[in-house]
């Protein structure tokens, strides 16, 4: 049985006691945000060197900026769009970064009010697009979308 | 029996076997013999816990590797040395989790992981157990 309520998840990130969320999986260091946001559920993404084993799409620089996760994200079919209203012809993703302009965080869009993010390490929860906002990933940065099939 | 500092006992007792740092396990081992020792083992695997403990709690919510290897238990951990290595592997065959950077640190440069695994927090801690079985006898 899922938790209803997570107050650690709460005090990290305060939105979402006011905006609401679900828990919609168990715990796992399995995969992360990156890759479930490109509906990955098998892998860890991140940019690190070879050698420490992590993966990171073929031929994308392994740098922490905006511009290498969106090239990452073109490698699996996403592009840059200008909003976050939903479209049923499309699946739409949003990249947060934080107070530096560095990456934090990859979520994507379920329906009109509602998202799914894999929260680092731990859960799966569905949020709205603002139930994140803050210190602990930032905000969304980029939004982008992909032909559904 | 006169007291010791827990790091000079294992000190004084390590054994090196091989060139690829087997020692650690065989001092463990020795180290087990006494009560002296079992109290020095404790401590090592108490202090690992404790800063396991505080690693995951500070890293859970964390999706960026830089974060989750650069904090300050993780870096504690890795300070540890070789002596940690038979708690990392223990540890890997509970639960896979982001040992990896920790064990390429520590064992100077060494990565078994296949190309193919990259990601696959399974697949990638199978690869490094895999390598501990045939580099430490106790594993």
């Amino acid at each position: 049985m899922l938790p209803v309520r997570h107050p650690v998840l709460e005090s990290k990130f305060p939105q979402l006691s006011i905006t609401g969320y679900k828990i919609t999986s168990p715990s796992t260091p399995s995969y992360n945000c990156i890759a479930w946001a490109a509906k990955d559920d098998t892998r860890f993404w991140w940019p690190r060197d070879d050698e420490d084993g992590y993966y990171w799409p073929d031929g994308i620089e392994k740098k922490e900026t905006i511009e290498v996760f969106i090239e990452a994200y073109r490698s699996v079919g996403f592009d840059i769009c200008d909003n976050a209203d939903f479209d049923n012809h499309y699946e739409k993703i949003a990249i947060y970064v934080n107070s530096n302009g560095v990456p934090t965080h990859g979520a994507r869009m379920l329906d009109e009010k509602t998202w799914t993010s894999k929260l680092g390490q731990s859960f799966d929860i569905s949020h709205t697009i603002d139930g994140l906002n803050g210190d602990e990933y930032g905000s969304p940065k980029v939004f982008m979308r992909r032909k559904l099939v | 029996m006169f007291y010791l500092p827990p790091q000079i006992i294992l000190y004084e007792v390590q054994t090196p076997t091989s060139q690829d740092g087997a020692f650690v396990f065989n001092s463990l081992r020795y180290l087990r013999q006494t009560n002296e020792i079992v109290y020095t083992y404790q401590s090592l695997e108490n202090r690992f816990n404790s800063l396991v403990s505080t690693w995951k709690q500070d890293t859970e919510f964390s999706s960026s590797v830089s974060e989750i290897v650069s904090n300050k238990a993780y870096l504690q951990i890795i300070a540890l040395g070789e002596k940690v290595l038979p708690l990392i592997f223990k540890s890997m065959e509970q639960e896979p989790n982001h040992w990896f950077v920790a064990l390429t640190s520590i064992t100077g440069g060494v990565n078994p992981i296949k190309p193919e695994h990259r990601g696959n927090l399974s697949k990638m801690t199978e690869d490094w157990l895999d390598w501990a079985k045939k580099h430490y006898v106790a594993c």
